[in-house]
């Protein structure tokens, strides 16, 4: 019976798809989502970098924070989402993106739905940020943006070298806390070729270090985010100590390194350049 | 057990001294005696002078300043007032300066001068006073004015939570504890010259009234037959108070229970004359103070200990005893 | 030396007038008793001779208007003993009869010898020199009465006004007391005292001022002003007097119908 036979496999074609899209997925089915919804700021990130603007339905409230979010331009005027499991209802998403999306707080009050979601994984190294780039660009149906970013990526890192030199940096943040290995701006520095005090005092990914005990380690460098050049409150007076006054500093906005983005690019292009700047001036001297 | 005044007062200048020393030897980094020794004498590392120079000093000289204005205020206080609990922190005081600090701090308006810190921290806290003289000030019990002192010092607070939950920086709110229980973590000398003009100017007008406040003994018009210009006494402790006080609380926060206790504890060693206290409650604030932000280093915490919390444990079990066994409030 | 001359002076409290046009003059040498009922305004003409209430009319110690005088001026030339025994702090007597010496010492300077010497003598005078280490809160009613007393001894002002200074003393005590301001009028002072006992009042000043509803309703010797006539009007008492000695014994019979 060759007609049974051929009904038979569109039938079971059918099946088949319907069991894929009925398993809980983390791969989204194949062609361009028309309504993306991203509930965490660093998948914010990524889908701003990586889809059509009329793709997206919904990014996170910091979003347009030209303080925290890179992308923070192209985020103006796309609605926001408050982290309301109503408002996802209501838009009723076939993308959603999140790190993860899964086990977030609204997926867990919406879990009767099905929606496709897209779990990525923090990015604490760039090689982690290429492969959430290439997630990301797979699920929104541009696969080829995705390529083209990575590439573009890795041939202005190419550019960088090591300015660094071996020399010693901490990266201290307001009210003293530290940043240590493990972490996206370690790995920034090492790229830099700069030795991470935090690796060298032996201290966990974030602890937190007295101004007395900065100035006993006399690093060659200090990384700030440069929303702390401005004294604000007592956390940002303390990096303006007098103690620690004569270290030379890189100031690098929170923007380009809370978040494993393209922008780990800009943060490693502006670094090299104050790096650059602050060593001629040395040998200047 | 009244000791000689002379002898009372080297004690205390003694203790104070031992607490200042510990000040200067401690801290998160060891620096060894003879390094100490060497930045001391000009020939030390760099490492050593500008720990011992930019960071411990400036912190054990507001250790001094702040504490003395404090223990001071609250002597004065509880003279003028003739009541047992009077102190800045108690009146609502402390934290009304801190207040005038926060706002001034976030909402940029110190960036304007760094004498608008201050100078905000001194008028909220000369504002409480007033409306506290107001609401209690004629009252014959205690009670109304500790009830006033209250309400202004939960206002105060309240003000201070708003603040900084409305201030554009999202770090803000995590500044709470610091300003409402005070620490003197990472000050620098730029601190110093805010508060100690501010101490200076308070000191000499809470001293000012030493007789006047012996006079009241009488009551008001005993007193002011005795030719006691209670006005101009009220203005002077008024004006001391909040100018002392501001500039103390601008740089440290609010740090509680040191006018309460150091003048209890001194009193039974004098002649219980509300002028002779004023000095020792003075230097003993400035000990006591010193020897707190002594214990927030040596202890070792994850999160820095606030100051507060050291004088509030070691001062109040310290108060109590001293409460049974005196047996009587004076 | 001084004279203190009240001219046509009226107090108010609030709303309340509670002296109206008061004449006086006091002299030295003397010991004037103001006395008279309940509310009657003594005390606040009191508290007007030492400038601690506004009055209008004009209180004059030594030609000098009270208004106008500095408080340590004033505070030099009129000691004041209130009414009440009030006493905030546990200080020693001999601190607190010290307080007495405070219109004449200078803004920062400590006390010298003639204060000394003053409060010697005012220790003396009031007999409390057995008293003098002990804390002046923890004394009887008495002691503490003549502790306050020597207090006001202390300033040496040659006029002395004392509120009351009989309140919550045994007769033996109060006895004390009245030789004491008697004296201190004897030495040349001006003592005023606000009295409510009649019979001391009677038995020991020169002079009485009769105060009702804050008028002067008689001046004169204590013959002179407590006759039955007014006591009858002023207390609403029927009284007998007689003169015994040198002054006036009063019988209280009962209430005047």
């Amino acid at each position: 019976m060759a007609s049974a036979k051929l009904l038979a496999l569109p039938l079971l074609a059918l099946g088949g798809a319907a069991l894929w899209a009925g398993a809980p997925a983390s791969m989204p089915p194949p062609g361009k989502p028309k309504r993306i919804v991203s509930i965490n700021l660093c998948a914010d990130q990524l889908v701003l970098a990586l889809a059509d603007r009329d793709q997206i339905a919904g990014v996170t409230r910091n979003a347009t924070s030209t303080e925290m979010s890179g992308e923070a331009a192209k985020a103006r005027g796309l609605p926001v989402i408050k982290n309301s499991a109503e408002q996802i209802l209501a838009i009723d998403p076939d993308l959603i993106v999140g790190m993860p999306a899964s086990r977030s707080a609204p997926m867990r009050a919406l879990k009767g739905h099905k929606y496709n979601l897209l779990d990525l994984d923090t990015a604490n190294t760039v090689d982690e940020i290429y492969a959430s780039i290439r997630q990301t660009a797979v699920a929104v149906g541009h696969p080829e943006r995705g390529e083209a970013l990575v590439a573009n990526m890795q041939a202005r890192l190419a550019r960088i070298g090591k300015p660094g030199g071996g020399k010693v940096a901490a990266y201290y943040q307001r009210r003293g806390f530290m940043t240590g290995t493990g972490t996206l701006i370690d790995d920034l520095m090492q790229r830099m070729g700069l030795v991470n005090l935090a690796a060298k005092l032996d201290k966990p990914p974030l602890s937190q270090l007295s101004i007395e005990e900065m100035v006993a380690a006399q690093p060659d460098y200090l990384i700030v985010e440069s929303a702390t050049d401005r004294i604000a409150d007592q956390g940002t007076e303390m990096l303006h100590h007098p103690a620690i006054a004569n270290i030379p500093r890189i100031s690098i906005p929170q923007a380009w390194t809370v978040c494993g983005s393209a922008a780990y690019v800009q943060a490693a292009e502006g670094m090299a350049t104050q790096l650059a700047r602050l060593q001629d001036r040395t040998h200047a001297r | 057990m009244t000791i000689s005044r002379p002898l009372l007062i080297t004690g205390l200048l003694a203790l104070t001294l031992v607490a200042a020393i510990g000040s200067i030897l401690f801290g998160p980094v060891h620096l060894s005696l003879a390094r100490m020794i060497a930045a001391f004498t000009g020939h030390g590392d760099r490492i050593a002078t500008t720990i011992l120079f930019e960071l411990r000093l400036p912190r054990m000289l507001l250790g001094l300043g702040v504490g003395a204005i404090l223990g001071l205020a609250g002597a004065a206080l509880q003279g003028y007032l003739r009541n047992p609990l009077a102190e800045p922190s108690v009146l609502g005081t402390s934290n009304a300066a801190a207040l005038g600090a926060v706002a001034a701090l976030y909402f940029g308006l110190a960036e304007l001068h760094p004498v608008v810190l201050p100078i905000l921290a001194v008028l909220c806290a000369l504002v409480s006073l007033m409306a506290l003289f107001v609401l209690a000030g004629r009252s014959e019990s205690p009670l109304t004015l500790i009830l006033a002192g209250i309400a202004v010092a939960t206002l105060a607070t309240a003000g201070v939570s708003l603040a900084l939950n409305l201030s554009p920086n999202p770090f803000a709110a995590m500044e709470i504890m610091t300003w409402l229980l005070g620490s003197l973590e990472n000050r620098s000398f730029e601190h110093v010259w805010i508060a100690y003009p501010c101490i200076a100017i308070g000191a000499l007008l809470l001293f000012w009234d030493g007789r006047a406040l012996d006079a009241l003994t009488l009551g008001e018009d005993g007193a002011q037959a005795l030719g006691v210009d209670i006005q101009r006494t009220r203005i002077r402790l008024l004006l001391g108070t909040a100018i002392g006080v501001g500039g103390a609380v601008a740089v440290s926060g609010a740090i509680g229970f040191i006018g309460l206790i150091v003048p209890h504890l001194v009193r039974p060693l004098t002649d219980r004359s509300p002028s002779a206290i004023l000095l020792p409650s003075a230097i003993g604030g400035a000990a006591l103070l010193t020897f707190a932000d002594l214990a927030v280093r040596l202890i070792d915490t994850k999160n820095e200990l606030k100051l507060g919390v050291v004088t509030a444990f070691l001062g109040v079990p310290v108060f109590l005893i001293h409460l049974m066994r005196e047996r009587r409030l004076w | 030396m001084v004279n203190i001359r009240l001219e046509n002076v009226a107090v108010a409290l609030g709303k309340r007038d509670v002296v109206r046009n008061a004449s006086a003059s006091f002299v030295p040498g003397t010991l004037t008793g103001i006395v008279g009922p309940n509310g009657a305004g003594k005390s606040t003409l009191a508290r007007a001779m030492l400038a601690l209430v506004p009055h209008t009319g004009r209180i004059l110690v030594d030609d000098a208007e009270v208004a106008t005088m500095s408080r340590a001026e004033l505070a030099k030339r009129v000691a004041y003993l209130p009414q009440g025994q009030t006493l905030h702090w546990p200080l020693t007597v001999e601190r607190l009869v010290e307080l007495g010496r405070l219109p004449h010492l200078a803004p920062m300077s400590r006390i010298g010898e003639a204060d000394t010497a003053a409060i010697e003598r005012a220790i003396e005078r009031a007999d409390v020199a057995g008293l003098r280490e002990r804390v002046a809160t923890e004394l009887s009613g008495g002691e503490r009465a003549r502790v306050l007393l020597a207090r006001a001894l202390a300033v040496e002002a040659p006029a002395l006004i004392a509120d009351e200074p009989l309140a919550s003393l045994d007769p033996g005590h109060q006895i004390d007391v009245m030789e004491l301001l008697q004296s201190e009028a004897r030495a040349g002072g001006v003592v005023i005292a606000v009295l409510h006992d009649l019979t001391m009042a009677a038995r020991y000043c020169d002079r009485l001022v009769l105060i009702d509803s804050g008028t002067v309703v008689a001046d004169g010797t204590p013959a002179e002003v407590l006759t039955p006539a007014n006591l009858k009007s002023v207390y609403g008492i029927d009284a007998r007097v007689e003169l015994t000695g040198d002054w006036p014994t009063i019988t209280t019979l009962g209430r005047s119908r």
